[in-house]
């Protein structure tokens, strides 16, 4: 079905029943004048710009991509199409791809072969490991690669050099839903599954703007909205979104009192003993010190930290109390605000004390940001330990060291990883001198942007970036590496409910832009990485090969892909745990109550929720001995840094729903750029008026880091917040030298202590009308 | 007469971690979690204080139940050498060391700690006591 997908974002309802199959829509789109049956081949992979994972068909015709379609069989999207997927394809084609390595001589970024780049990328790790060791180098990816390329990242990184100093721009988006579910259940792992959405009579969406971040999985909810006996649903964001329409009540709470929020209705839930006991004496541990806990939270506390009546918290409690299939789905409202994981670990504890997990439509969906941030998670690239290894636990150490047939000493496991932000400030002291990015653009996306510049501009530090275009971090490298695209290589793409795909090559990347896999493994070569047996390693060298040792890797584990294989791919998408035992996949994790927490297995022994400090296994053993789902909980603390009468007004920044992280794809894609060109800034009719702006007058808003220029759309938002979508960089401008146009000019550099996740929600910022803009 | 003595002894520990944390706090300003990790703990310390004078008055002891929310007068100048340092490894060291020097003073106030841990509601002592000391690990390690 073509439709204007700009206009319609989330398309004709197909209305469905509690426990019916989702109706199929397929919908496509092809380039101007093409029909169907001009196409040459259709070539199967998922969407590549959200974290939904929907299952697409790129349209191939004389070797250049045509178009896009769904995938009716698909167990994410039935057909559907997100408006960002049905144009984003476009991209590859740009005409200013990077086609060839780039290197800096003079100052200047100038053509070289890839011979001469990765010579001095392989040249200058070499004299850095000798004369300053494995952690002056660090690597910063990406949740938008192939599970293969995340894999072997984390063999070079871990095994091969053997620094700490390895993460994702997942950290951004993901690293609360991890330590969300670390906490609670010992391991990381989706407990729930898309298909929750057929069967819930209640769907509590917890800082989750579903309908613009993964807007398909928003029209599931529609259709069961528009269809028989609908769901119920609760809205927490500060915005008045489309979610916020359509809900049953809607919470919304001042930015940075989430955990308040949490806690009153964890309190309303057990003071009104709507609480499945048995299930929490068989499945779980630390009810007492939980109830304990929210024993200090009546409503009308919380009513007063977040601003809202305390008869709408008890209306929302009710309807969580009353559900009988609750689903609960938690986005970056939570993971990017102060307190994050202990607010997001409250999500957990809410179905936990109701007993709702496991069965159709009682889930949690702890959710990701980015496409195959999942992939970043299991396979180790966020820093964890791949296959969800615990770094604390010398069994799994061992276990790794004789999987790569390395020195277990070669592996860092003497302290937690390296955290994103932690090893910008290594870069920053000057221990971390060679800092290599792939797929990502943190001179737009980290916190605190003129830092992060200067940062990234200093000499001392060797900075590779590795990517598709030449973004605002590339402009600052001393090499380029162009990278191919997704539908330019072949791998596997894992979503945020467990389902694998596999996305196929379509085209041949431009130039001489290579995948990232094979940059990764030219790199390992030169520099020449060994085994114990003096064999190269990593052994593998192209993406099959890869996905097969990745699938040795998970082996036993909870994201066990052993059962999984290309050729099975081909056939559909499998959610995992995949292996002789489930060959057809799982659905949903912990149905028979039976978690992945023993003290020998979990992944993480868990941490202070409000300090971050970590626990030992003596510590994890004594509090949780079989293995048990854990009911965590913290004091709410105010955010550090409050509204005041020189900044008045709590700042958020995030996503929506036609451009995808910094634009580097979708702000070239004409349908996308024109349906949102340029930086707004949202806020309510009441402070407009106070500050004498009407819609489209230019407003300036400040932080104590800087100034952000914005057009200013009055919206349905919570008097005294302000809300700034954080895609524009400073590619496209006329005056990149004003630097008045990323949101993170504002943001702190300040983080949750248990995830590491920045904070993007949590601000206190000024706002004029802007000189001279009448 | 033992416990008033413990008391009186917990609380000028607690004090001076108090003033410990928090110019820990300034004189690393520009380790982000250092800085903001070191005032949740002096928060957390500085109730301990309010605690403690309020355990000590059926011994007929009068215990400070407030303390300085700032390291002092030369807090801005701590706070201005950390930024100044900032892109050098040297306060790396220092860090360390002022690390160790925190985490035995922690184990003395959780020690001295245990003899009127009765005294407190469970909730809250359980929590506070043994995760200082992991916090403080944390940061030792990294």
């Amino acid at each position: 079905m073509r439709r204007d997908a700009i206009a319609d974002p989330w398309g004709a309802r197909t209305p469905y029943g509690p426990g019916q199959s989702w109706p199929v829509r397929v919908d496509s789109q092809l380039a101007d004048g093409l029909t169907e049956d001009d196409v040459d081949r259709w070539v199967p992979t998922a969407a590549v710009l959200h974290s939904n994972g929907d299952g697409l068909e790129l349209a191939v015709k004389d070797g250049r991509l045509v178009g896009v379609r769904g995938r009716a069989a698909d167990r994410v999207n039935h057909g559907r199409v997100d408006p960002k997927d049905l144009y984003g394809w476009q991209a590859n084609a740009s005409p200013d791809r990077l086609t060839t390595p780039l290197v800096r001589r003079d100052g200047r970024l100038v053509e070289a072969s890839w011979d001469e780049a990765m010579g001095l990328v392989a040249g200058r790790s070499r004299a850095l490991l000798d004369e300053r060791g494995p952690s002056s180098i660090g690597f910063y990816t990406s949740g938008q690669l192939f599970c293969e390329e995340y894999y072997t990242l984390a063999a070079i990184a871990h095994g091969a050099i053997g620094t700490n100093h390895l993460d994702g721009n997942t950290r951004l988006c993901t690293a609360t839903a991890a330590a969300a579910l670390k906490e609670t259940f010992g391991c990381d792992g989706q407990p729930g599954s898309y298909t929750d959405v057929d069967h819930a009579d209640v769907i509590a969406l917890y800082g989750h703007n579903v309908a613009e971040t993964q807007s398909v999985l928003w029209s599931r909810m529609l259709d069961r909205l528009a269809g028989p006996n609908p769901p119920s649903l609760l809205c927490v964001d500060p915005r008045d979104t489309p979610v916020a329409r359509a809900a049953t009540v809607h919470l919304a709470p001042l930015p940075g009192t989430n955990l308040a929020l949490m806690n009153a209705l964890l309190h309303e839930i057990i003071a009104r003993d709507w609480v499945d006991h048995d299930y929490l004496d068989r499945c779980t541990v630390g009810f007492d010190q939980l109830a304990a806990l929210v024993a200090d939270y009546p409503p009308e506390r919380a009513a007063e930290i977040c601003r809202i009546p305390a008869a709408r918290i008890r209306e929302a409690a009710a309807l969580l109390g009353g559900a009988q299939r609750l689903l609960s789905t938690v986005l970056q409202g939570f993971y990017q605000a102060h307190q994050a994981t202990a607010a997001a670990v409250q999500v957990n504890n809410i179905n936990l004390v109701r007993g709702m997990l496991g069965r159709p439509g009682r889930g949690v969906l702890q959710m990701n940001g980015q496409p195959t941030a999942e992939n970043t998670r299991e396979c180790g690239a966020d820093g964890d330990l791949t296959g969800f290894r615990n770094w604390a636990n010398d069994a799994h150490v061992t276990e790794l060291a004789d999987l790569w047939n390395l020195e277990v000493k070669q592996i860092p496991h003497y302290a937690p990883p390296t955290h994103a932000m932690q090893i910008f400030r290594y870069a920053e002291n000057g221990s971390l001198r060679l800092l290599w990015v792939s797929a990502t653009n943190p001179a737009v996306s980290l916190p605190d942007l003129a830092r992060i510049r200067s940062i990234l501009s200093q000499d001392r530090l060797f900075l590779v970036v590795q990517d598709v275009f030449l973004t605002e971090t590339a402009e600052l490298a001393d090499v380029v590496l162009p990278a191919a695209m997704w539908g330019e290589k072949t791998g596997g793409f894992t979503n945020a409910d467990r389902t694998v795909h596999l996305s196929e090559k379509a085209v041949d990347p431009p130039g001489q832009a290579r995948p990232d896999l094979d940059i990764f493994l030219d790199y390992a070569r030169r520099m020449d990485f060994r085994d114990r047996d003096g064999q190269p390693f990593p052994p593998w060298h192209d993406a099959e090969t890869a996905f097969e040792a990745w699938k040795r890797a998970s082996a036993g584990r909870p994201c066990d892909y052993t059962g999984l294989s290309y050729g099975k791919l081909r056939q559909r998408a499998i959610q995992w745990p995949c292996d002789a035992e489930h060959p057809d996949g799982t659905e949903r994790l912990y149905v028979d109550g039976k978690f992945f927490a023993r003290p020998g297995y979990c992944e993480d022994y868990g941490r202070d929720l409000v300090t971050g400090g970590p626990a030992d296994q003596n510590e994890y053993r004594a509090v949780n001995p079989d293995g048990k789902a854990m009911l965590k909980a913290a004091e709410y603390l105010p955010p550090r840094e409050m509204p005041s009468a020189e900044h008045p007004f709590a700042l958020i920044t995030g996503r929506t729903i036609y451009q995808f992280h910094t634009r580097t794809k979708t702000g070239r894609v004409p349908e996308l750029r024109d349906a949102a060109p340029e930086v707004w800034v949202e806020m309510s009719e009441q402070d407009a008026k106070a500050h004498d702006l009407s819609e489209g007058d230019l407003a300036e808003i400040t932080t104590p880091r800087g100034a952000v220029r914005a057009r200013v759309r009055i919206r349905g938002i919570r008097d005294g917040v302000l809300f700034l979508p954080f895609h524009y960089g400073y590619w496209g401008t006329d005056d990149p030298s004003g630097r008045h146009r990323a949101a993170n000019e504002l943001t702190i550099t300040d983080w949750d202590p248990v995830s590491k996740q920045p904070l993007f929600k949590t601000a206190a910022a000024a706002m004029r009308r802007a000189e001279g803009t009448r | 007469m033992k416990i008033a003595l413990a008391l009186r002894e917990l609380h000028r520990a607690e004090k001076a971690l108090v003033r410990d944390l928090l110019k820990m706090s300034d004189r690393h300003h520009a380790e982000p979690e250092i800085h903001h990790v070191a005032r949740d703990l002096a928060r957390w310390s500085r109730d301990h204080v309010r605690a403690l004078a309020d355990a000590g008055r059926p011994y007929g002891l009068e215990l400070g139940a407030e303390v300085a929310e700032r390291s002092g007068p030369l807090a801005p100048v701590r706070t201005a050498v950390s930024e100044l340092l900032s892109t050098r490894p040297e306060p790396g060291v220092l860090l360390l060391a002022d690390l160790r020097r925190l985490h035995r003073a922690c184990a003395g106030c959780r020690w001295t700690g245990n003899c009127w841990r009765r005294e407190r509601r469970p909730s809250r002592t359980t929590t506070c006591w043994p995760w200082r000391a992991a916090a403080t690990r944390t940061h030792c390690a990294s």
